[in-house]
């Protein structure tokens, strides 16, 4: 248990083409918290999150022979779930369900005890994820990389396949558009 | 109101995340760009609200199981490919047809032994009986002739065989009689070839 810690992803990659299911589940274990929360960011919903993440690994543990070590361990697996998503938001759209917020789920942990500022809280996160999923899947993608995977922009433009400039320029367009829609929002609140 | 946008906007998106290459460039820029700097404090309160939903989405989440990557049995595989509402019709579909075969089955075996009942049925008609009795007796007495007979049969290969043994060779002699003492004899005599033999001499020499 111990030496599959202290692998490296390439080198735990390599140990499960081998048929080592441990080694595979320690790049479960680094990744997983990450990928459902991309996953998250983009679909919205927690159980299609879940889902579409376990989906991700699964794919990955099936075409383990696919990855060709070009790229990270980290940039393979985020695109298969970038991929994943966009598959269950075309069906979804095919079935012509929208994948809503659920607004109902939201259980923010608030440092204060006052029950006002945990409304305050809890209708601002609302706002916030509500505006992040207006964004186009473009710009969505890279916010959600970068504030809720602290992804740095050369990972972002690994697994997007980009320039980093284009990253940076994204963001700074997602951003501007957050800000907009928020102000606007928070402003009738 | 369209917003305006500074030439270093990329530089402010490092600056922002701290990924910046120059800081203390980007740092004297911001101090002569108000744009950059206003955007640079409202990038950075919107940031400090994405930690709220960031915290929210982390605890919401449910490790993967491992047991779920494992490769499944055949059975799974198979089952696998249908949806769950299908699956239960399909069991419940192959129980009906296990115990739909079991019933034919059944049924089957029921109607033979009705048939070999009326069989038995018409068997007991007194006439019939007697027939039957009949002919048995028949094919009981041929059996035993058959079987006498076979039996007589090798008797008497027995017997030839025994005689075979004791009857003497047979001698070709010509024998030249006179005519006062002719008799017939025919050309192939049989004689004892130890005692006849001599008998005939001697009746050759009485001669």
């Amino acid at each position: 248990m111990l030496m599959v810690a202290n692998l490296t992803d390439e080198q735990l990659i390599r140990k499960s083409l081998d048929g080592d299911e441990e080694a595979f589940g320690e790049v479960i274990r680094r990744w997983e918290r990450k990928i459902f929360a991309l996953c998250y960011g983009i679909l919205g919903c927690r159980e299609e999150a879940l889902d579409a993440t376990q989906e991700a690994f699964m794919l990955a543990y099936k075409n383990l022979s696919g990855f060709r070590g070009e790229a990270k361990v980290s940039s393979w697996l985020h695109r298969i779930a970038i991929n994943q998503c966009l598959t269950r938001m075309c069906s979804a759209k095919s079935r012509e369900e929208s994948l809503e917020f659920e607004e109902g789920a939201l259980v923010i942990t608030s440092s204060s005890n006052s029950p006002f500022d945990v409304v305050e809280e809890k209708e601002r996160a609302l706002l916030i994820r509500k505006a992040i999923r207006s964004l186009p899947f473009e710009l969505r993608q890279i916010v959600i990389m970068k504030e809720f995977e602290d992804m740095t922009f050369q990972e972002i433009a690994e697994v997007l396949d980009m320039p980093v400039s284009t990253v940076k320029s994204r963001l700074y367009l997602a951003l501007r558009q957050l800000k907009l829609r928020l102000e606007n929002k928070f402003s009738t609140v | 109101m369209k917003e305006q946008k500074c030439e270093f906007s990329e530089y402010l998106m490092s600056y922002l995340y701290k990924e910046t290459v120059d800081k203390t460039f980007f740092e004297a820029h911001l101090a002569s760009c108000q744009i950059c700097s206003h955007e640079l404090e409202e990038f950075k309160l919107l940031r400090s609200s994405f930690s709220v939903l960031r915290e929210q989405i982390y605890n919401e989440f449910e490790p993967i199981t491992l047991i779920q990557l494992q490769r499944p049995s055949l059975w799974r595989r198979l089952t696998g490919i249908l949806p769950i509402g299908f699956r239960r019709l399909a069991f419940t579909c192959v129980i009906f047809v296990v115990l739909l075969s079991g019933a034919l089955y059944f049924l089957v075996n029921r109607q033979e032994l009705t048939v070999s009942n009326s069989d038995v049925a018409i068997v007991d008609e007194p006439k019939q009986v007697e027939e039957g009795l009949v002919e048995i007796e028949k094919s009981a007495e041929e059996s035993r002739k058959e079987k006498y007979s076979t039996e007589q049969s090798k008797r008497s290969k027995g017997k030839n065989d025994f005689w075979k043994k004791k009857t003497p060779k047979r001698l070709n002699l010509p024998v030249r009689l006179s005519e006062q003492n002719k008799f017939e004899m025919t050309d192939q005599i049989e004689v004892d070839e130890g005692i006849r033999l001599l008998d005939l001499f001697e009746n050759i020499g009485e001669v």
